[in-house]
């Protein structure tokens, strides 16, 4: 697999008149876990819909792993593994079945169903993946949207808003994916509103405020106290 | 994967996710209602009385055809590409491909009932006007069939680019442009009386052509199940007929 990671140039979305994200720029080698964090409409959630390839830059190029996402985006899809902020289930379907359905369509082995029963039994899933996914609380919907993106094992994995209502067993099952997609060299970007999580998740925090990045460090800057209140200052 | 491959899984789960036997069987049995439908319709056009003069059924056949094919385009652009088979915000974890999802639609494409309706008229029509012998009928049906095929393919290909095209906004602009021009070319054939002219002038008037062509090449030499490519030589000639 290509590990060369994202590369985000001048990346510019409208919404009609509104500008949602202005020339953003970045660069994210492989192996490295990022946080994307801000305050609500600043853009994380429409930069990690670019970065699936489900929504299309109005301006701007978007590498993942030297693959130009408006050029070929199936090809990058399938670099992708993607945690959208809200939904990305089918309702009528199991959660089983959701497992199936991307084996199937990423051309993966039989080997498959072995790593998505150690998910399931990682996130505590297991009873429930013959159960269609209308059934399942926000919780189990947020966690199932997590195995769904990590199954394939991606060289990108982008997990939006991951931790939201889900609960310390799940949350701990959500960093352990992190740190094993960071460990095996992927790049891994998370959106969250959960300060303490980021940082405990990830080594680097963009900051994004009206579309543009307003800090780029360590997320030990952003860590403790201090860390939520140099935070705060960043927002406003 | 090709499209194709990508759509058998997703058709399959379509399938599973009817959890009921009894709504699966209800599910089966709606499957053959359009066939059955059309079979009601192209006999029972064919055993009803004629009238004195068919002609002028047959002089509205290129405009309804025409229509037919119009609808085509503009039916999957009012649905925003096509039927889905998934709603997109579903499918955002799978790489599926656009052409697989064009392919959906129009897998989609009979179970819509305004296409049914149209589909219905134009066989049931047809098949009226070829009665004077079943092979006759028979070549009358597959001309249909072989023009409606390739009308509904041809509409969810514009469709769909159509809505690619959308997508930019210098594509928005120049669709809107489009819109208008298409749109102010309509007004101008109405108040200017040409529109019965111009519809005389429609490219449908050629399947109508090939359709009588094979019809009497059928009711003299005795041919049967004739290919759409074979038409084309006989068409080119319509005074003949």
């Amino acid at each position: 697999m290509n590990h060369e990671g994202v590369d985000v140039k001048d990346l510019t979305i409208r919404f009609g008149r509104t500008t949602a994200i202005d020339q953003l720029s970045f660069s994210l080698t492989a192996g490295t876990s990022v946080a994307l964090i801000g305050r609500n409409g600043a853009g994380k959630s429409t930069t990690l819909r670019v970065l699936a390839g489900v929504l299309p830059p109005n301006a701007g190029e978007v590498m993942i792993n030297g693959i130009n996402i408006v050029k070929d985006p199936i090809a990058a899809r399938f670099e992708v593994g993607y945690c959208p902020d809200v939904g990305g289930l089918i309702p009528r379907a199991t959660l089983w079945e959701h497992l199936e359905l991307s084996a199937t369509i990423r051309g993966m082995d039989a080997s498959w169903q072995e790593r998505a029963k150690e998910l399931l039994t990682a996130f505590d899933l297991t009873g429930a993946a013959d159960r269609i996914t209308a059934e399942f609380s926000h919780g189990m919907s947020r966690r199932s949207a997590v195995i769904l993106a990590a199954l394939h094992q991606p060289t990108v994995l982008l997990l939006d808003e991951p931790f939201d209502g889900v609960d310390p067993l799940g949350v701990d099952a959500t960093m352990d994916v992190i740190a094993q997609a960071e460990a095996s060299g992927s790049t891994v970007i998370v959106s969250t509103h959960l300060l303490p999580l980021a940082v405990a998740a990830c080594s680097r925090a963009l900051v994004l405020a009206n579309g543009h990045i307003t800090s780029d460090g360590p997320t030990t800057e952003l860590a403790g106290l201090d860390g939520e209140q140099v935070y705060r200052r960043l927002l406003t | 994967m090709s499209s194709p491959a990508q759509l058998r899984p997703l058709i399959a789960l379509r399938w599973k996710m009817v959890r009921e036997p009894s709504t699966r069987r209800g599910l089966a049995v709606a499957l053959f209602i359009p066939v059955a439908l059309l079979l009601i319709t192209i006999v029972s056009a064919r055993l009803y009385p004629a009238s004195a003069d068919s002609t002028t059924l047959l002089v509205i056949v290129p405009a309804l055809l025409l229509g037919f094919l119009v609808l085509s385009i503009f039916g999957p652009l009012a649905a925003g590409g096509g039927n889905e088979l998934y709603p997109a915000d579903q499918l955002v974890a799978f790489p599926i491909k656009s052409r697989t999802t064009a392919l959906a639609a129009l897998c989609l494409t009979p179970l819509n009932l305004a296409w049914l309706v149209q589909v219905l008229i134009a066989f049931g029509l047809m098949s009226y006007l070829a009665r004077s012998s079943w092979p006759t009928a028979l070549a009358a049906a597959t001309t249909i069939a072989v023009f409606i095929a390739g009308a509904t393919v041809f509409g969810q290909w514009v469709g769909w680019l159509i809505v690619g095209i959308r997508q930019r906004i210098i594509g928005r602009i120049v669709t809107w442009i489009v819109a208008l021009a298409l749109g102010m070319g309509f007004l101008a054939l109405l108040r200017s009386g040409s529109l019965t002219g111009f519809l005389d002038k429609s490219p449908t008037l050629w399947v109508v052509v090939a359709h009588w062509a094979q019809a009497k090449a059928i009711t003299h030499a005795g041919l049967s199940a004739p290919l759409f490519w074979a038409y084309s030589p006989l068409a080119s000639s319509p005074s003949r007929y």
